[in-house]
């Protein structure tokens, strides 16, 4: 690819620029600052959808009543239980049983307040569901 | 040996950024292509699942943390690896190297790193950051795919480092110990075992899921995705994006690191005296257009939202030529290194702690 030819279309990376290689006039290699391609954007965008349709299942499902709050957390924050398992210091196997809304109402003070600091949530928050679901895209 | 300031320079891939960034604040004249083609950076790796612990299975690399390991071994620079147990112990050490002037390499997770743009931000725990410095209770970052140096604070540097999942870095931090300047004959010995180990394993591999076969595999893979989501065909689209995301989205260079291979190769031209070498260069540029078609091919197919038969069969068959042309490039670039006088040994050491 040429220099010159190093797509600069608006992208996910905002202000930021990031290198890509290509070949200059005299046909030398060099780095040159890009703001994306749309092809990768593309791509991304899919990734991004993709990401906010499992947001939304999890959000329907514990609307329905079928999973804890703490589910919805979860997948609006891109993590597993084993990830919240390892940042709270929970048991994953609690975790597991947590992510059913009867079992997460009966949880002790403690352990909802592990959660909603490993997550960054007030107490309060942890045992709530937004209005709509989050978007990452 | 000359010390001086950590300069930023923009860079295309994380590791290969930083290693080069560390061994150039040393005085030692090494460039980013240089270090993927002496780390032996380039790979080409797809497993027969389509998700590994959330993780995607297609990579263009080699395994995280091999590139710094590999190169500074080839070159006979002295380097410690250190791993912590606890973010207390891991931040005290990097204020005593930073307070010495030694500029230090962090494996990080990008989640935990607020200067990144919000949707680059997704729990992968392989980014590699140099922090240079520290600034009214901030750490001074390069971080080399971003243009501009960044900052960064203690709670969230702490949350990088120790981040949990699939390559977990555990405070990973590595240093340049030792450097005096090269004897003559390293660099070109290094070169040399770079393009080996590249070549052989991409040539060679006997299993189908590494190197030129597992594009190959992977051609086969996409061509099957329209049946086998023929129920939910936005997945097969998701399968798709992942590969080009793996290719372009998080810092290559471009084309899977196929620029930067090229871009390592013209330089490799003039430091070992064969003309060959840019011939070479030339090749793979060609393979590196190859995979950019396939990606624009890639984002046509997302913008129209179609999953058909033929389209997915189409894109199969540019991936699959690209296996083609990269076998045949790899199996000659093999033959001819191999075809060079023997090696002579490098005496690189590699101090690795375990917290």
């Amino acid at each position: 690819m040429r220099s010159s030819d190093v797509p600069q279309d608006p992208s996910f990376l905002e202000h930021h620029k990031r290198g890509a290689y290509a070949v200059d006039e005299h046909g030398r290699y060099t780095v040159v600052a890009t703001s994306g391609w749309q092809a990768e954007t593309a791509a991304t965008a899919v990734a991004l959808e993709d990401v906010d349709r499992r947001i939304a299942a999890v959000w329907a499902q514990v609307k329905a009543g079928l999973r804890s709050p703490l589910a919805y957390h979860l997948a609006a924050r891109l993590l597993t239980p084993g990830l919240l398992a390892a940042y709270a210091g929970v048991w994953r196997l609690v975790i597991w049983w947590h992510l059913l809304p009867g079992p997460f109402r009966r949880a002790s003070q403690a352990t909802r307040l592990k959660y909603a600091t490993a997550l960054g949530l007030s107490p309060q928050a942890l045992g709530e569901l937004p209005e709509q679901p989050a978007s990452v895209s | 040996m000359s010390e001086r300031a950590f300069e930023h320079a923009l860079a295309a891939h994380c590791e290969t950024g930083v290693t080069a960034g560390l061994l150039r604040q040393r005085g030692l004249n090494i460039t980013e292509p240089l270090v993927l083609g002496i780390g032996s950076g380039l790979f080409f790796l797809q497993l027969p699942f389509d998700s590994f612990f959330g993780a995607p299975t297609t990579s263009f690399r080699s395994r995280p943390g091999s590139i710094f390991k590999k190169t500074c071994q080839r070159l006979g620079v002295s380097t410690r690896i250190a791993h912590y147990r606890s973010p207390l112990a891991a931040r005290d050490e990097l204020h005593a190297l930073v307070d010495r002037g030694v500029p230090v390499g962090l494996q990080t997770s990008v989640y935990f790193l607020d200067y990144m743009p919000r949707r680059f931000r997704f729990p992968f725990n392989a980014h590699n950051i140099v922090v240079h410095g520290r600034q009214d209770g901030r750490w001074l970052v390069s971080d080399p795919v971003l243009a501009d140096p960044v900052e960064c604070d203690d709670a969230s540097l702490d949350k990088a480092r120790f981040a949990a999942g699939l390559f977990a870095p555990r405070g990973r931090a590595y240093w340049v110990d030792q450097a005096r300047p090269f004897e003559p004959g390293v660099v070109q010995g290094a070169i040399r075992r770079g393009v080996l180990e590249t070549a052989y394993r991409m040539a060679y591999s006997p299993l189908p899921w590494f190197g030129w076969r597992a594009i190959a595999y992977l051609a086969r893979r996409v061509a099957s995705w329209p049946r086998r989501f023929v129920a939910r065909p936005d997945q097969a689209l998701v399968q798709l994006a992942n590969v080009v995301r793996m290719q372009e989205e998080i810092g290559t260079g471009g084309a899977g690191f196929r620029y930067l291979f090229s871009a390592f190769l013209q330089e490799a031209a003039p430091l070992l005296a064969d003309p060959r070498y840019q011939g070479f260069s030339e090749r793979f540029t060609t393979i590196g257009d190859q995979w950019r078609q396939f990606a624009g091919a890639s984002a046509r197919v997302f913008r129209s939202k179609q999953v058909s038969t033929e389209v997915f069969a189409e894109v199969a068959q540019s991936l699959h030529r690209i296996a083609l042309a990269e076998r045949e490039a790899f199996v000659e670039l093999n033959a001819w290194e191999k075809s060079r006088q023997a090696l002579v040994p490098s005496h690189g050491t590699v101090e690795e702690r375990h917290g």
